[in-house]
């Protein structure tokens, strides 16, 4: 499944061991989601991160059942929905430089036949931790675009476009 | 004077199983581009790195803000997308595929639409109405609704559609229903030159969110048949 779960998820997802992902997946990333129209307070946003993490870990471990192909969908749209929320324009800047890494996810393997760069970019849990903190310390915007640059880097560096001449030469 | 077999060869070279404006607005005329383009020489994969380059000439004229730029921002985009069908045509014309080239149009095609958005979220911000969390919402969609797509596996696995194989009203409506990149571009063009960079996000969001549902709903009817 093209989950891009980190360190956190992947201790946390023993929890939902033999629980339908689904079912986990839905209650992890859509209702903060909703909270997004009650506001935009600091502490408003932590709740949904601390949400998101803890349930989203936790269904990273379901079982699989014959609806899990709307988990991917549902992970993006919580990580990219909370970054938006918390960071507006740098938040935009993030997500965009996430979607690099995220298509690389599908079409490094599917057309290239090689291994994602996505895991050394911490996960989606991380990534959500890290830009909640950034925002509390007032780094952002500036520490969104900085996050955001060195993910767009991060892509670049081990994409074929930068790769591809070593294996020409 | 083109004789029979040159023109099927052309004609072959027209992806099958196509979006309604692609197959009736771009296609048309782009198979005759991607025979000039085969006979100058060029390659796939330049006319891939081109339409990017458009793109993001079309993404800097959105990111003006003001009524020109937007309607240069809107001509430049389709002048991208017809460059983007031209390389798949090219290819199949000239039989040159390769992984590499795949990969690139499948990541140029995002890199070029979310551009597109940054643009449009830009000269949005500098025209003094701001829409990021519009123009965030739509990215986030976007790309929720591609990873559903990619995760899928039909239960069955799907008959290709025949080539000239008669697709009626219904049919056709059926394939705009899912928002294809084609549409998507000519909404955006429209609702840009003609509008705001708000609107443009919210049909792209309506029209993104009804396909999202029309494609979730769909999904579902055949896992549990």
């Amino acid at each position: 499944m093209i989950r891009d779960d980190g360190p956190i998820a992947i201790a946390l997802a023993r929890l939902g061991r033999g629980l339908p992902a689904t079912a986990l997946a839905l209650a992890a990333f859509v209702p903060p989601l909703a909270a997004i129209a009650l506001g935009r307070s600091h502490v408003l946003m932590l709740g949904a991160v601390v949400w998101v993490v803890f349930f989203g870990g936790v269904s990273a471990g379901g079982r699989r059942d014959r609806f899990d192909w709307v988990v991917p969908g549902l992970v993006r749209a919580g990580e990219y929905g909370l970054l938006v929320w918390m960071g507006l324009d740098g938040g935009f800047a993030l997500a965009f430089a996430l979607t690099l890494l995220h298509y690389d996810l599908v079409y490094r393997p599917r057309n290239l036949g090689a291994e994602p760069i996505v895991r050394w970019a911490g996960g989606w849990d991380c990534r959500l931790i890290v830009a909640w903190i950034l925002l509390a310390i007032g780094a952002a915007p500036a520490g969104f675009f900085v996050l955001a640059a060195l993910i767009a880097l991060l892509w670049l560096g081990g994409s074929p476009l930068v790769q591809r001449q070593g294996d020409a030469a | 004077m083109t004789s029979d077999p040159e023109r099927a060869r052309l004609d072959a070279a027209v992806k099958a199983n196509d979006g309604f404006f692609t197959t009736f607005f771009v296609s048309p005329y782009s198979k005759y581009v991607a025979r000039w383009a085969a006979r100058r020489g060029l390659r796939p994969n330049q006319v891939t790195a081109a339409s990017l380059a458009l793109g993001a000439l079309a993404a800097a004229a959105f990111a003006d803000g003001r009524r020109w730029g937007l309607v240069a921002g809107a001509l430049l985009l389709q002048v991208a997308f017809t460059t983007d069908c031209v390389d798949g045509q090219l290819a199949r014309y000239t039989e040159n595929f390769s992984d590499f080239g795949a990969w690139l149009d499948a990541t140029f095609d995002r890199l070029k639409e979310y551009l597109v958005y940054a643009g449009l979220g830009i000269g949005a911000a500098r025209a003094g109405a701001p829409v990021w969390a519009l123009a965030g919402a739509a990215l986030t969609l976007q790309t929720a609704r591609h990873m559903v797509i990619f995760s899928w596996v039909p239960p069955i696995p799907p008959t290709p559609p025949e080539r000239g194989a008669r697709v009626g009203p219904a049919g056709w409506l059926r394939r705009m229903a899912v928002f294809p990149i084609g549409e998507r571009f000519a909404a955006i063009s429209l609702t840009a030159a003609l509008f705001t960079p708000r609107t443009t996000f919210i049909v792209l969001l309506a029209w993104g969110g009804f396909a999202a549902l029309w494609e979730i709903a769909g999904r579902a009817r055949r896992v549990m048949a």
